[in-house]
C-alpha cells in the first residue's frame, strides 16, 4: 500500500500547470496595468508635453543657435562639431536630441492607435481632443527635426531633397527618409487636423490658436506668405502686446502667450538648459555658452533700445572679450513657444512680400519697436516701402528672439528665397545650404534603407 | 543434527518439485553503485536475467541443485559464482569490478548516466581530481586545456575572477553566451551581473562552488548530448556531479595547501624624470616654449622630489592557504559524505582576496528494496575582499592616472590629493562582497516493477549577495564618520524534475531504454540597496546602522521554465546504438504566441570493432563512428525583454500639475527562442588494447533567430529593442588523443592532447548594419561574414616620417591624416582559430609529475588602454613602449609624435580606436607543473593511514607570445546598462580586450593530501 501512495505522489508531481509560466518581471509596470482607462490616456498625452518640455528647455534652441551666427564657438564637447558644422554619426549630443524628439512621436502614435482600436473606452470629445493635441505635438517634433536634420524647404525647386523619417504609426520597422515636401505636407496635415478639433481654450495645453500659430510658422519657413497672412489675421486679434521685454519671465500670464511649456518651481524647471547654459552667475565670469560678437554688436548698437540692457560683456577690451545675455538669470522659467510678437513680425514680412495691407505690416513692426524704445522715435514711417518693412521685420526678429533658436532658420529661409543656388547668401561664412548645416543622423539610424547626410563641407 | 538435516532434505525435495525457489540479489560496482543491465546467465541452462536500474536481478523457476552463475556487463570484468540452490530462495549479491578500459567509463548525460561507448553525442568528461589539483580563482578555470573545443579564458588576476567559457565557439549575441551549469541536476543561478561592472569586475556566480566537492564535470557539446537540456543548451551544458560515499566503511581525507601569488607580467611604467621629459617633448612638439605645465598646478621642484612607483604601491606577494576535510561512510542502507573546506585565496593585488568556506552533505538511503531516497546539500560563503582594478583604480590607476610625480603622502604626512592616488583610495575604501549560497536537492527513486525506475528530485538554490562598501571622510569630503553602502541581492531558484525510465530487452540482441520526464524551474531575485552617511565602518561590522538606513527597492527578476522530455535509446548487440531525444520547453520570457519550442535530436553510434571483421583485430581494439542532428535553444534574456514597461513620472515631476505615464521600452510580443541546428560526426579509435585512443569530430551549428538587443533607428522613438535577428554559424573540428606511452611497474607516462578549430561567422543581421550591436565600449561590432566579436577599427597605416603624424587608411585604402569613423573596417577578431591543451603525466615509483601546456592561436587582442600609454600626453603615465616614437623629421617610428592635443592626430576627441592597438593574441602557456610524492604503502600502513601525498604546484609559469602587453589570456569586465548590453559586452567585447585589466596570477603552492 505504501508503495502505491509513494508512486501516486510521484505521478502527481509529474502533472504540472501552465499557469506556472504566468510570472512577470519584478518591479516594473507593464502595459496592461499602466494603460487601462481614459485617465491613463490623458496621462500618456501629458507625458508627451512633459518629454517635449524637457527638450525645448533650451536644447532644441541651442542646437539651432550653434549652427547660426548668434553664438561663439563653445569650449569643448560634442557641441563643438555642431558649431563647426562637422557633426558625424557618433555625436551623442546630436543623436540624443534626435531620439528625444522622436520619443513623444511614438507615444502619440501609440495613443492614436489605441484610441482608434477602441481598446480603451474614452468619451468622444476627449478622444477627439487627445488626437488633436497629439497631432499638434507630433507636427512640432517633425517640424524641428526636419529643420535641424535636413536642408531647408526651398533648397531644391520641388523640395524632393531628403527630409527625415515620418513616423505616423507606432511601428518598429526601419523606414527611409521622406522628401522635405512630404514631411512638410505631413506637418501641415497634422496641424489642419489639430485646428479642426482642438478646443478654443485648453488651459496650458495646445488649443486652436496654438495650432494656427504653429502652422503660420511652418508656412513662414516655407515662404508661403499668403498662408502666413491668412492664419495670422485669425490669431492676432485674440491677443494684445505685452510691455515686458523678456517673455520668459511671464510666459504663462503674458497677454501674448499662445503656447508655452510650463514650469512650476526650481524642481520643475523646463528652462533648465537655457539657464544652465546662459545664466550669468558671477558678473565677472562668462557662462558656459557665449554670444557672438555679431549678435552683441547688433543688439547693443543703439543704447536707447531697452533690449540692449539685456546683454553683458566679459573681459571687455581684452583678447578674450566675450558676451552674455541676462534673460535667463532666473532659478526657473516657463518657456514661451508661440506668442504674439512672433506672429506680428511674420505677418509684417508676409504682407510686405505679398505687397498687401502695408499699413498693417507697418503697425505690426512699430508695435515691437515702440515697446523696445519706449517711444515712437524709431518707428517705421507710415509710408515705408515693402523692402524697408521686410528688412526691419527681419532685424527685429533677431533682436526679439535671441537664443530662442529662430535665427539660423530665418537665415536658411531667406537664403532659399533670395539666393536659391547658394552662391552669395551666407550663414556665418558658409553658404546657407552647405551640407554641414544639416546635422548628421545618429549611427543607430544606419540600415539598408536609410541615406545619411553629407558631412561637413561648410567653411 | 541428523534430524535437522533430514527435515531440510524433506523440505528441499518437497519444495524442489514446486520450483518456487529462486536466486536473487544485487549487482553493484565497488562504489556500491548499481550495475544496470548486467547479464546474469545460469551456465548450461537457458535461464538468466538482466539487472534492473537498481542492479537487482532474480532468476526464477530453477530446480534445486548446483549452478554456475556468470555475471557480465560491458565495462566490467565478468564474475562467475557457484551456488547450491536448495528449497528456499537464496540471495547472491555480487560486486563487479570495472574493466579499466577507457571506452567503458560511465558518463553523466543529464537525467541519467551512460557508458562512454554507448554515447552517440559529444561529451567530454573531466574528473574531479583534475580540477582540484590546481589553485584557481574559481573551479571552472581548472577545466582549461582539458577538453577539446572548450575554451576557458580566465578573466584576470583578481580574486574570484570569472572565466569566459566558450564551447565550440559562441552562437549568441545579446542572450547569455555562457554554457548552462547544472549541479547534481540543479540548473543553478548563474548571473554574472548581480553587481553590474563595479570596480572593473563582474561578479562570478561560480566562485562559491568548492572544487573539492566535485566528483566529475561532464561537458555536453553537441545537440545529441545536450538536446536533453534543449531549451538552454545552445552554448553547451556543463554538468557537475558532487562526490558521494563510495566504499563501504569509513573514509576520511584531509588536504591543505599554501601558496604565493605573483603577477604573470609587470607593467613597465615610466619614472618621474622620464615622464617629465615626455611631457616637455609634447609641449614643445605642439609649438610651445618654456616649461610645460604640470597637472594639478604642480611645480617642477615638487614634481622632481617625487618618484613614486605606483605598481609597487598596489601589488605585493599574495598569500594563499586552503584546507579541505571530507568524511564518507558507505553502508548497505545508508551512505553519507561530508566535506568541509576553507580557502583564503590572496592575490598579488594588495588587499584583494577571496575567502571561501563551504560545507556539503550528500546522503543516500535505501529505505526498501524499491525505494531509495537521498539528499545533496551544500552551504557556502564566499567573501570577496574587493579592490578597485582596471579602469576603476588600484593597479589600473598605477598603469594610468597615477603619475610618478605624485607622492603618496604630502610632506606633512597627509594624503596627497592633487591627483590620482590609488593608495589613498585603497586605504579609505573598505569593500567586502559576501555571497552566501545553499544548493539543496532531495531525490527519491522508486522501482515499482521490474525494469521501471521512477525518479523525482526537488531542489532549491538560494543565493544572497551583500555588497558592502564604506568610504572614509577622506574620500567623501564630509565631516562625519564615513559613508556606508550595501547592495543586496536575494536569488531563489526552485526546480524539480521527475523521470520514469524503463529498461527493456526484446531478446539477447535488442535492448532499449526509454525515459520520459518533466521539469519545472522557477526563479526569483530581489534587489535592494541601502546607504547612509555618518556610519563608522562597513554595515557588516556595524549591523545596527542597517536598521535605521532607508532601503531602496530595485528591479528584480522573475522567471519560469516548464519542460517535458523523453529519451529513447536502442542498443543492438552492444555495437549499434540509436538515440532519440525530444524536449519541449516553455519559458515565461516569451509571449504565448512563441512560448513553446521543441528541441528534437537524433543520433547513432556504430562500434565497428564489435563486428566480425574487426573483432579480433590485433591492432584496433575499439572503433566507433557516431553522428547526430539536433536542435538546441537559448532563452537567456532579461525577463522584461518582450514587454513594454511603463513609468509613472520622471523624477516624480508631473507636467503642468497633472500626472504622466509613459512607456520606457518597446514591446515585442513575437520575441521567440533563439534556436540552433546542430550536426555532429565523430570517429573514436582505440588501438593496442586502447593504449592509444583518438577522437576526431566535426560539427556545424547554425543558430537562427539570434536574440539581439539592437540599437534601432532612433526615429522609432526608442534607442533599442529586443528582436530575433540574423544567423550565426559555428563549425569546426576537434581532435584529441590519449596515449599511455610507457606502462611499466615503476614508470608510467601518459599523454593527453586536444586541439579544436572553430570557425565562427555571422551569416546575417537582417536589415541592420555593423553598429546595431556593439560589444560595450570595446569597438567590436556585428559584421556579416565575420565572427562574433569582430574588431571594427580604423586602419592605421604608419607614422608620417616628415611630420610624425599618424597616417590612417580611408575606406578605399588611401592614406589620410583624417580620422573618420566612416572608415572603420572589420580588422580582427576576439575568437581564436584554434585552442588546445597538452598534458603529460609521469609516474616513477612513488613520484608523479604532470605538466599542462595550453595554447590559443589566431585571435587578436585589442589593447584599448595603450592609446594613452604610448601616444598623446594626457594625465596618464606611459609605459616603456612609448620609446619607439617619432621625434625628429625622418624618424621611422611605431608611435607618432607626442602631443597634448588630439587634433594633432586628426582626431575628433581623445578616444581613438585604430588597428595600431590590435595585436596578435596567440600564445602558448605552461599552465601547470605539479610534482608529487606518495608515501609508500608500507610506511602508510605503519602510520595507520591509507595514503599521504605531498605536491608542489606551479601555475602560469611562463608564456610564449608575440603580444607586447601584459598577459595574452584576458577577459575584461563587461560594461553596459542593463542585462542585454552586459551580455553584448561579455559575448563580444570582454574576451581578448584589455583596458588596464590586471594580468593573471602566477602561483607556487605546496599541497599535502592524507587519507585514512
Amino acid at each position: 500500500m505504501k508503495k502505491y501512495i509513494v508512486i501516486l505522489v510521484a505521478l502527481v508531481s509529474l502533472s504540472s500547470c501552465r499557469k506556472w509560466l504566468e510570472v512577470y518581471p519584478e518591479g516594473v509596470q507593464l502595459e496592461e496595468e499602466a494603460i487601462k482607462s481614459q485617465d491613463d490616456m490623458v496621462k500618456l498625452l501629458n507625458s508627451c508635453y512633459d518629454a517635449m518640455a524637457n527638450q525645448y528647455n533650451g536644447q532644441v534652441q541651442l542646437f539651432n543657435e550653434l549652427l547660426g551666427d548668434n553664438l561663439e564657438k563653445p569650449q569643448s564637447g560634442f557641441v563643438v562639431p555642431i558649431y563647426q558644422r562637422t557633426t558625424n554619426f557618433f555625436n551623442s549630443d546630436v543623436g540624443g536630441l534626435y531620439l528625444e524628439l522622436y520619443r513623444p512621436v511614438f507615444r502619440i502614435n501609440f495613443l492614436i492607435k489605441t484610441l482608434q482600436d477602441k481598446r480603451i473606452p474614452v468619451d468622444a470629445a476627449t478622444e477627439s481632443r487627445l488626437i488633436a493635441e497629439g497631432k499638434f505635438l507630433r507636427a512640432m517634433c517633425h517640424f524641428d527635426l526636419v529643420r535641424l536634420w535636413a536642408q531647408p524647404y526651398g533648397a531644391s525647386a520641388d523640395n524632393s531633397h531628403l527630409g527625415i523619417v515620418i513616423r505616423k504609426a507606432p511601428t518598429t520597422d526601419p523606414l527611409p527618409r521622406s522628401s522635405v515636401k512630404e514631411v512638410y505636407d505631413f506637418i501641415i496635415g497634422d496641424l489642419n487636423d489639430a485646428i479642426a478639433n482642438l478646443p478654443d481654450n485648453n488651459g496650458n495645453y495646445a488649443d486652436k490658436d496654438a495650432a494656427r500659430a504653429l502652422l503660420a510658422k511652418v508656412y513662414f519657413q516655407m515662404n508661403k506668405f499668403d498662408k502666413v497672412k491668412e492664419l495670422c489675421d485669425v490669431v492676432i486679434p485674440n491677443y494684445t502686446m505685452d510691455t515686458t521685454l523678456n517673455r520668459f519671465v511671464n510666459a504663462l500670464t503674458s497677454s501674448e502667450n499662445i503656447f508655452s511649456f510650463v514650469s512650476s518651481s526650481t524642481q520643475d524647471n523646463r528652462a533648465s538648459r537655457f539657464i544652465g547654459n546662459f545664466r550669468i552667475v558671477n558678473p565677472s565670469n562668462p557662462p558656459a555658452f557665449r554670444l557672438s560678437k555679431s549678435l552683441y554688436t547688433e543688439a547693443t548698437s543703439d543704447p536707447t533700445d531697452k533690449r540692449a540692457a539685456q546683454y553683458a560683456v566679459f573681459n571687455a577690451g581684452t583678447s578674450t572679450e566675450t558676451y552674455g545675455i541676462t534673460k535667463f538669470n532666473y532659478d526657473w522659467l516657463s518657456v514661451p513657444m508661440l506668442y504674439l510678437t512672433q506672429l506680428k513680425l511674420m505677418r509684417a514680412e508676409a504682407n510686405a512680400k505679398l505687397g498687401v495691407d502695408l499699413p498693417t505690416a507697418i503697425k505690426d513692426v512699430n508695435d515691437v519697436l515702440e515697446r523696445a524704445f519706449g517711444s515712437q522715435v524709431n518707428n517705421l514711417p507710415s509710408g515705408a516701402g515693402a523692402t524697408q518693412i521686410v528688412n526691419e521685420a527681419r532685424k527685429q526678429r533677431r533682436l526679439e528672439f535671441p537664443i530662442e533658436g529662430d535665427r539660423v532658420q530665418d537665415l536658411k529661409r531667406i537664403g532659399a528665397l533670395e539666393d536659391p543656388s547658394g552662391a552669395t547668401f551666407k550663414i556665418r561664412n558658409s553658404p546657407w545650404n552647405c551640407p554641414g548645416l544639416a546635422l548628421q543622423f545618429p549611427v543607430n539610424e544606419r540600415t539598408s534603407v536609410f541615406v545619411f547626410n553629407e558631412e561637413g563641407n561648410c567653411e | 543434527m541428523e534430524r535437522k538435516l533430514l527435515i531440510l532434505l524433506v523440505l528441499l525435495v518437497g519444495f524442489g518439485s514446486l520450483n518456487a525457489q529462486s536466486i536473487r540479489g544485487t549487482v553493484t560496482d565497488p562504489k556500491q553503485e548499481a550495475v544496470i543491465g548486467a547479464t546474469v546467465k545460469v551456465e548450461g541452462t537457458p535461464f538468466g536475467a538482466v539487472t534492473d536500474a537498481l542492479g537487482n536481478y532474480e532468476i526464477k523457476n530453477l530446480k534445486s541443485g548446483n549452478y554456475k552463475l556468470k555475471f557480465s556487463s560491458v565495462g566490467y570484468t565478468a564474475v562467475v559464482r557457484e551456488v547450491s540452490l536448495g528449497s528456499t530462495t537464496i540471495t547472491l549479491n555480487v560486486v563487479m569490478k570495472e574493466d579499466t578500459r577507457q571506452m567503458d567509463e560511465l558518463v553523466v548525460v543529464g537525467y541519467g548516466v551512460q557508458r562512454k561507448r554507448e554515447i552517440t553525442g559529444s561529451v567530454a568528461k573531466i574528473g574531479g581530481k583534475e580540477l582540484n589539483d590546481l589553485p584557481v580563482p574559481s573551479f571552472e578555470a581548472a577545466m582549461q586545456g582539458k577538453a577539446a573545443g572548450v575554451q576557458v579564458t580566465v578573466g584576470s588576476g583578481l580574486a574570484g575572477a570569472a572565466s569566459i567559457i566558450r564551447i565550440r565557439g559562441i552562437s549568441s549575441i545579446s542572450a547569455s553566451g555562457d554554457p548552462l551549469y547544472v549541479v547534481d541536476g540543479i540548473p543553478i543561478t548563474q548571473d554574472y551581473f548581480m553587481l553590474g561592472n563595479s570596480g572593473g569586475m563582474n561578479n562570478n556566480p561560480l566562485a562559491t562552488i568548492n572544487p573539492d566537492d566535485i566528483e566529475s564535470v561532464e561537458i555536453l557539446k553537441d545537440a545529441a548530448a545536450n538536446a536533453i537540456y534543449g531549451s538552454r543548451g545552445a552554448n553547451g551544458v556543463i554538468l557537475i556531479t558532487t562526490k558521494r560515499a563510495q566504499k563501504p566503511g569509513w573514509k576520511l581525507s584531509a588536504s591543505t595547501r599554501i601558496g604565493v601569488s605573483l603577477p604573470t607580467a609587470r607593467p613597465r611604467m615610466l619614472n618621474s624624470s622620464e615622464w617629465l621629459q615626455l611631457n616637455q617633448e609634447a609641449w614643445e612638439n605642439d609649438g610651445n616654449s618654456g616649461r610645460a605645465p604640470l597637472p594639478g598646478g604642480m611645480t617642477y621642484a615638487n614634481a622632481l622630489l617625487n618618484n613614486t612607483d605606483w605598481v609597487d604601491q598596489t601589488i605585493h606577494t599574495g598569500f594563499k592557504h586552503a584546507y579541505n576535510f571530507s568524511a564518507s561512510k558507505g553502508g548497505e542502507k545508508l551512505s553519507s559524505q561530508i566535506t568541509l573546506s576553507h580557502e583564503d585565496n590572496g592575490t598579488y593585488l594588495k588587499g584583494n582576496s577571496f575567502v571561501r568556506t563551504t560545507g556539503r552533505l550528500n546522503m543516500d538511503y535505501n529505505a526498501t528494496k524499491w525505494l531509495k531516497i537521498g539528499l545533496n546539500s551544500s552551504l557556502s560563503s564566499g567573501v570577496n575582499n574587493r579592490v578597485n582594478a582596471a579602469w576603476s583604480g588600484g593597479l589600473g590607476a598605477a598603469m594610468s592616472t597615477a603619475l610618478p610625480i605624485y607622492p603618496v603622502y604630502n610632506s606633512d604626512g597627509t594624503w596627497f590629493r592633487g591627483g590620482s592616488n590609488p593608495v589613498r583610495d585603497m586605504n579609505n575604501l573598505k569593500w567586502r562582497t559576501q555571497e552566501l549560497r545553499s544548493l539543496n536537492g532531495i531525490y527519491l527513486t522508486i522501482t515499482p516493477i521490474k525494469n521501471l525506475v521512477l525518479r523525482g528530485q526537488a531542489s532549491y538554490d538560494y543565493m544572497n549577495l551583500d555588497d558592502d562598501q564604506w568610504r572614509s571622510p577622506e574620500i567623501t569630503g564630509q565631516a562625519n564618520a564615513g559613508d556606508a553602502y550595501r547592495g543586496m541581492a536575494f536569488n531563489k531558484n526552485f526546480n524539480y524534475y521527475a523521470t520514469a525510465t524503463y529498461l527493456g530487452k526484446l531478446n539477447e540482441d535488442h535492448s532499449f531504454q526509454v525515459m520520459v520526464g518533466n521539469e519545472f524551474q522557477r526563479a526569483n531575485s530581489l534587489r535592494r540597496r541601502t546607504f547612509a552617511s555618518n556610519v563608522p565602518d562597513l554595515y557588516h561590522n556595524e549591523p545596527t546602522f542597517l536598521l535605521t538606513s532607508p532601503v531602496y527597492i530595485d528591479n528584480g527578476t522573475n522567471w519560469a521554465f516548464l519542460s517535458y522530455f523523453g529519451r529513447a535509446n536502442y542498443d543492438y548487440k552492444k555495437k549499434f546504438n540509436l538515440q532519440a531525444v525530444y524536449r519541449i520547453d516553455a519559458s515565461s520570457r516569451f509571449g504565448t504566441n512563441y512560448r513553446w519550442a521543441a528541441f528534437p535530436s537524433l543520433s547513432a553510434g556504430w562500434i565497428l570493432s564489435e563486428e566480425k571483421f574487426l573483432k579480433n583485430n590485433p591492432t584496433i581494439s575499439f572503433l566507433k563512428i557516431r553522428s547526430g542532428w539536433g536542435k538546441s535553444g537559448n532563452a537567456g534574456i532579461p525577463d522584461d525583454a518582450r514587454f513594454a514597461t511603463y513609468s509613472a513620472a520622471s523624477n516624480n515631476i508631473n507636467y503642468n500639475g497633472n500626472g504622466t505615464v509613459f512607456p520606457n521600452k518597446l514591446q515585442n510580443p513575437n520575441l521567440r527562442w533563439e534556436t540552433s541546428d546542430n550536426i555532429d560526426a565523430a570517429v573514436e579509435l582505440g588501438i593496442f588494447k586502447d593504449r592509444l585512443t583518438f577522437e576526431l569530430g566535426y560539427y556545424e551549428r547554425i543558430t537562427k533567430d539570434v536574440l539581439m538587443q539592437l540599437t534601432i533607428p532612433n526615429s522609432i522613438g526608442f534607442g533599442d529593442n529586443w528582436e530575433n535577428v540574423g544567423k550565426i554559424r559555428n563549425r569546426g573540428v576537434e581532435f584529441s588523443f590519449k596515449s599511455r606511452n610507457v606502462m611499466t611497474k615503476d614508470f608510467q607516462w601518459t599523454t593527453n592532447f586536444n586541439v579544436a578549430r572553430n570557425d565562427n561567422k555571422i551569416l546575417s543581421i537582417g536589415v541592420y548594419t555593423e553598429d546595431a550591436v556593439s560589444g560595450g565600449t570595446n569597438d567590436t561590432r556585428v559584421v556579416v561574414n565575420h565572427p562574433v566579436g569582430t574588431n571594427y577599427l580604423i586602419p592605421w597605416s604608419h607614422v608620417d616620417a616628415a611630420t610624425g603624424r599618424p597616417v590612417y587608411l580611408d575606406i578605399n585604402g588611401n592614406q589620410t591624416f583624417v580620422y573618420n569613423n566612416s572608415n572603420r573596417v572589420p580588422a580582427g577578431k576576439i575568437l581564436p582559430d584554434a585552442i588546445g591543451g597538452l598534458t603529460n603525466t609521469f609516474r616513477y615509483k612513488n613520484w608523479d609529475m604532470s605538466v599542462l601546456i595550453i595554447f590559443s592561436i589566431g585571435s587578436n587582442i585589442y589593447e584599448s588602454s595603450q592609446k594613452r600609454q604610448s601616444t598623446l600626453i594626457t594625465d596618464w603615465n606611459m609605459d616603456e613602449r612609448v620609446y619607439d616614437r617619432w621625434r625628429t623629421p625622418g624618424d621611422v617610428a611605431k608611435y607618432p609624435r607626442l602631443t597634448k592635443s588630439y587634433t594633432t592626430y586628426g582626431l575628433p576627441d581623445e578616444w581613438s580606436n585604430t588597428t595600431l592597438w590590435l595585436k596578435d593574441g596567440s600564445y602558448a602557456r605552461l599552465r601547470n607543473v605539479t610534482l608529487g610524492y606518495n608515501l609508500p604503502n608500507a610506511v602508510c600502513k605503519k602510520m595507520n593511514i591509507t595514503s599521504l601525498r605531498i605536491a608542489a604546484i606551479a601555475a602560469n609559469i611562463f608564456t610564449i607570445t608575440k603580444y607586447d602587453g601584459l598577459d595574452p589570456e584576458l577577459g575584461r569586465d563587461a560594461e553596459g546598462g542593463g542585462q542585454g548590453a552586459l551580455n553584448n559586452a561579455r559575448n563580444m567585447g570582454a574576451q581578448n580586450i584589455t583596458y588596464l585589466t590586471p594580468p593573471q596570477e602566477k602561483s607556487y603552492s605546496l599541497q599535502v593530501n592524507i587519507e585514512f
